[in-house]
């Protein structure tokens, strides 16, 4: 079982520029928990600090009972003390050595094992991630996911507190991705190792986490299960970045209910939404719609609450097709699972929204 | 490999690029600066204000009332100086010119043309590197002496008049063009297989014909690399000490650095003078080199891709055999001549023959020469002394050009580029200069370096760091910062990892620094003129001092000696490391 680790009030600047800004986060032993962001958000420096790669300008870092980083405290242990397993990018895999040494070297640098015994847990870890008999090869001679597979090996062959991956699924084609994902999911399950996973791909991200820190800017914008960041994201930015939702500014008209209100826009939009915040007729909020939360059907069909659109752009996309409407004078997208309903552009259909399905943006920061 | 590393000269360190190495290595920092003041700032300091002195060098006495510019009028006042400071401008202007154009013609034949064994040429072209100046003045002088050399006695017994001179301003040029042309090669040649193909495509579809699209598109983009290798060589040519010194004597025409070494060679001694002119030549080799920099740094907004597509060669048609005779005529003059000369008067009895029937004369034959230079006491102590300034240039030199460039290139450590800038220095100081300096400073400061083989190993350890700072700045700069990061996680401490990971890694490049070094002590004679004694002297001073003594086949035979000695060196240090070559991710 991982340790726990904590992160409390982090801070890195480079040139003057906070990159990672006060971030606090507390991982639980076993948990599986993702860092989602765009590319410069800070996510990676963030773990690199708890890889002890980087050091803080403030707030500390703890691993199980110890704490790592603590500038304030002139605490800062290095990296090779610190007991880590990390799954890097670029695999980082030495070209030098053959698998198994690679495989070898944390418990030889650790002095933990040698002779037979590290053979055997070598061999042991090797099975495990499905390397069996690769020991001998060089290691600049296997496929990415091989490679893959030999860095996972490296990183859990001494039982890390706690696994540390940044990215390490980008350099493989999609379904080497896909593959390895579920495998990865496995091991840790089976492992029980806390893991913190680096990720600007949100589907990565949406499948892997028990829990989702999304980040902007270099602060945590929301932390939960993926489902709730999914279907309840706290601001325009993660729902932009977790989906391909239909977000658009809309004014309340009138409030339905306690978690309800009805809200227009300009152009002649009018709905229902879900809200959790308090909103007062009058003020102007953001609307989100996932697009599969909305059904297209035919001009003649009796559909309550359909309202009338014009199929603007159909594009096929295997398992579903993805249509942009022209609803109230504006683009909408609504994706449709298979391909039984064949419009066309310029195409008239009517719109129905899921009950729950449009949601106000709340721009409170969930804790 | 050697003058493709001198042009680098801005580090390429970006923000991730380094690995994380705490703070409290600053100490390393500050450690490897006070050295590199000690060995290339202070000699030169030294120097410099030894040209204002009125007295030479004395232990522990700087007398600083004696401060004069006597030393730089009287140099100006002599009516010779400006004469022999026109013959170095000339000959250095003309080499510059005739090596740039042959490198030019080189690189465009292999890189883009089909001309007949390009790859081979590729290869071979750094060849006439390997063949110290020294060495090629030697066996130029045994071809082309007016009277004894072998190629006008050939012209000469085939009725042809005897024309070649090479004891004038355009014979010295032409050697300097010809053996500095491989440095304009490799240059230009990176320049060309660099540059993105699709710019001259898109010329080419635009109407322009193979050749023209190349002036057109290629022409002004590459101008700053060939205006940085004509600097380049410049600075090399001003401050070439072997080629003037072994062909100008005869003319009576001496170069700057010729006069340097006059000044201070024969009695009486006038080092003030010398230091003088030193300066003189250290501020114009600085200026150039400074220049240099400069068009390397603006070089960096060129389109330069690392993507190199295929290219389709321009066919030569009817030009391509005249091409490939024409690039083995320069292999010839270069490399089979100058060997076959040394070659023929290392094992000849007479050296002097007066006709061809005399020079395949079979009595001539004869070992004398031979078993006389090897079994010669001074020889073997020469070949002892610079073994060991070579191998000690190597294992400290490479100790301290290793901490160097991991510090330069790996790490966000304060001050490191100021340790870069003064490790970079010696491409701007001459030979001479380095060699003038330490003789002051070694003098000022009388600790027993001075007279022992010491001063001479650090003075090639300030000397030769550019180059072999570069080389394994090279090679550390492709290892992946993530491949030491990695090992630092899975428990490894810094120098566990350094032994595990980096060395491993980086030991091509170091063991082609080492090889440089070693043929690089061999070949160095300007810096060591000034620093050796009769029990120090290293071998290219042995064979400029035989040579000097006329005793033409033993300076022959050291020749071929020495280049045995090289060849088994690089062999020897390729084979070490054949097996180890791998791809660095």
């Amino acid at each position: 079982m991982g340790s726990n680790c904590r992160i409390d009030s982090v801070v890195k600047s480079y040139a003057g520029k906070r990159i990672v800004d006060e971030v606090s986060l507390d991982v639980k032993p076993g948990e599986f928990l993702v860092i989602l962001g765009p590319s410069g958000c800070g996510k990676t420096t963030t773990l690199r600090m708890v890889a002890g790669l980087e050091m803080p300008d403030a707030g500390s870092i703890s691993i199980g009972d110890q704490t790592v980083s603590d500038p304030a405290r002139g605490i800062f242990v290095r990296p090779e003390r610190r007991e880590l397993g990390m799954v890097f990018q670029s695999y980082a895999i030495w070209p030098h050595m053959s698998v198994a040494e690679n495989v070898a070297f944390p418990l030889r640098a650790r002095r933990r094992l040698k002779g037979a015994p590290l053979r055997q847990r070598v061999e042991e870890v090797l099975n495990m991630v499905g390397l069996d008999g690769l020991g001998a090869r060089s290691p600049t001679a296997l496929s990415g996911g091989q490679m893959q597979r030999v860095v996972l090996a490296r990183a859990i062959v001494y039982d890390p507190q706690l696994l540390l991956f940044d990215e390490p699924l980008s350099n493989l084609d999609l379904k080497m991705r896909e593959h390895l994902r579920i495998e990865l999911k496995a091991l840790q399950a089976r492992t029980g190792l806390t893991s913190i996973y680096v990720t600007h791909d949100q589907t990565e991200a949406v499948e892997l986490a028990d829990r989702i820190a999304v980040m902007e800017k270099g602060r945590i914008v929301q932390l939960g299960p993926a489902s709730e960041i999914y279907h309840r994201p706290a601001s325009r930015f993660v729902a932009e970045f977790i989906s391909s939702a239909n977000i658009f500014p809309a004014r309340v008209a009138s409030l339905d209910g306690p978690a309800s209100a009805r809200v227009s826009t300009e152009l002649g939009r009018e709905l229902t939404a879900a809200c959790e915040s308090d909103v007062v007729p009058g003020d102007i909020v953001d609307v989100v719609i996932h697009p599969e939360e909305c059904r297209l059907s035919l001009p003649g069909e009796q559909i309550a609450a359909g309202m009338p659109v014009r199929v603007t752009q159909a594009r096929f996309q295997g398992v579903s097709v993805r249509y942009t409407v022209s609803w109230g004078e504006e683009p909408f997208d609504v994706v449709v699972l298979g391909s039984g309903l064949q419009l066309r552009a310029g195409d008239e259909a009517q719109l129905t929204i899921a009950p729950g399905g449009a949601r106000i943006l709340t721009a409170a920061i969930a804790p | 490999m050697i003058a493709a590393s001198k042009t680098k000269v801005a580090s390429p360190a970006k923000g991730r690029g380094q690995t994380f190495v705490p703070q409290r290595g600053a100490f390393v920092v500050y450690g490897l600066l006070g050295i590199l003041s000690v060995i290339t700032v202070l000699p030169m300091l030294i120097l410099v204000i030894g040209s204002f002195l009125s007295t030479p060098p004395r232990a522990l006495r700087i007398d600083f009332s004696g401060l004069t510019l006597k030393n730089y009028l009287t140099i100006f006042a002599d009516p010779t100086t400006i004469a022999f400071l026109g013959d170095t401008l000339t000959a250095a202007c003309l080499g510059t010119a005739g090596a740039t154009v042959i490198g030019f013609a080189l690189a465009w034949l292999t890189e883009r043309t089909d001309v007949p064994l390009r790859r081979a040429i590729d290869k071979i072209t750094i060849l006439p590197m390997l063949i110290p100046p020294l060495v090629a003045a030697f066996a130029w002088d045994l071809l082309a002496s007016p009277r004894t050399g072998i190629l006008n006695i050939l012209a000469k017994s085939l009725g042809l008049p005897a024309i070649l001179n090479l004891y004038t301003v355009g014979g010295i040029s032409f050697l300097f063009a010809i053996y500095y042309a491989p440095y304009a090669f490799l240059m230009i040649a990176a320049a060309l297989r660099n540059f993105d193909p699709s710019l001259e495509e898109a010329a080419a579809i635009c109407g322009a014909s193979r050749l023209r699209a190349f002036a057109i598109v290629v022409g002004p983009l590459i101008a700053p690399t060939l205006l940085s290798v004509v600097l380049l060589i410049f600075v090399f040519l001003i401050e070439i000490f072997a080629i003037p010194a072994v062909l100008g004597e005869p003319g009576n025409l001496p170069f700057l650095s010729v006069r340097i070494w006059e000044l201070i060679g024969f009695a009486p001694p006038r080092i003030n003078e010398a230091s003088a002119l030193g300066v003189l030549m250290l501020v114009i080799t600085v200026t150039l080199i400074f220049c240099q920099i400069f068009l390397l740094r603006r070089r960096s907004f060129v389109t330069i891709t690392g993507k190199s597509t295929r290219r389709e060669p321009i066919g030569l048609r009817s030009w391509r055999w005249p091409a490939g005779f024409a690039v083995l005529i320069y292999f010839l003059l270069v490399v089979a001549l100058p060997y076959l000369a040394l070659i023929i008067v290392s094992f000849r009895n007479n050296i002097f023959f007066f006709s061809l029937a005399g020079l395949f004369d079979p009595s001539q034959f004869s070992l004398t020469q031979v078993e006389t230079t090897l079994s010669d006491p001074v020889v073997a102590l020469s070949l002892k002394n610079s073994l060991i300034v070579a191998i000690s240039t190597v294992i400290i030199g490479t100790s301290l050009y290793f901490s160097i460039a991991y510090v330069v290139t790996k790490t966000r450590l304060r001050g490191r580029r100021a340790l870069d800038f003064v490790a970079m220095l010696p491409l701007a100081l001459p030979g001479m200069v380095i060699g003038l300096g330490y003789l002051w400073t070694w003098i000022s400061v009388p600790i027993g370096v001075y007279g022992t083989i010491w001063v001479i190993v650090i003075a090639y350890i300030s000397q030769f760091s550019p180059q072999a700072v570069r080389s394994i700045s090279a090679s550390l700069v492709q290892i992946h910062p993530e491949l030491e990061e990695s090992a630092r996680v899975c428990g490894g401490g810094f120098l566990y990892t350094l032994r595990r990971v980096v060395a491993p890694l980086a030991s091509p490049g170091v063991r082609s620094a080492a090889i440089l070094l070693i043929i690089f002590s061999f070949r160095e004679i300007s810096t060591a003129i000034f620093l050796y004694t009769s029990d120090t002297q290293v071998f290219s001073v042995t064979m400029f001092d035989y040579w000097v003594q006329q005793t033409t086949g033993s300076v022959a035979v050291m020749t071929l000696l020495q280049s045995v000695v090289l060849l088994a060196v690089i062999l020897i240090g390729e084979r070490i490391g054949g097996g180890s070559r791998v791809a660095v991710r």
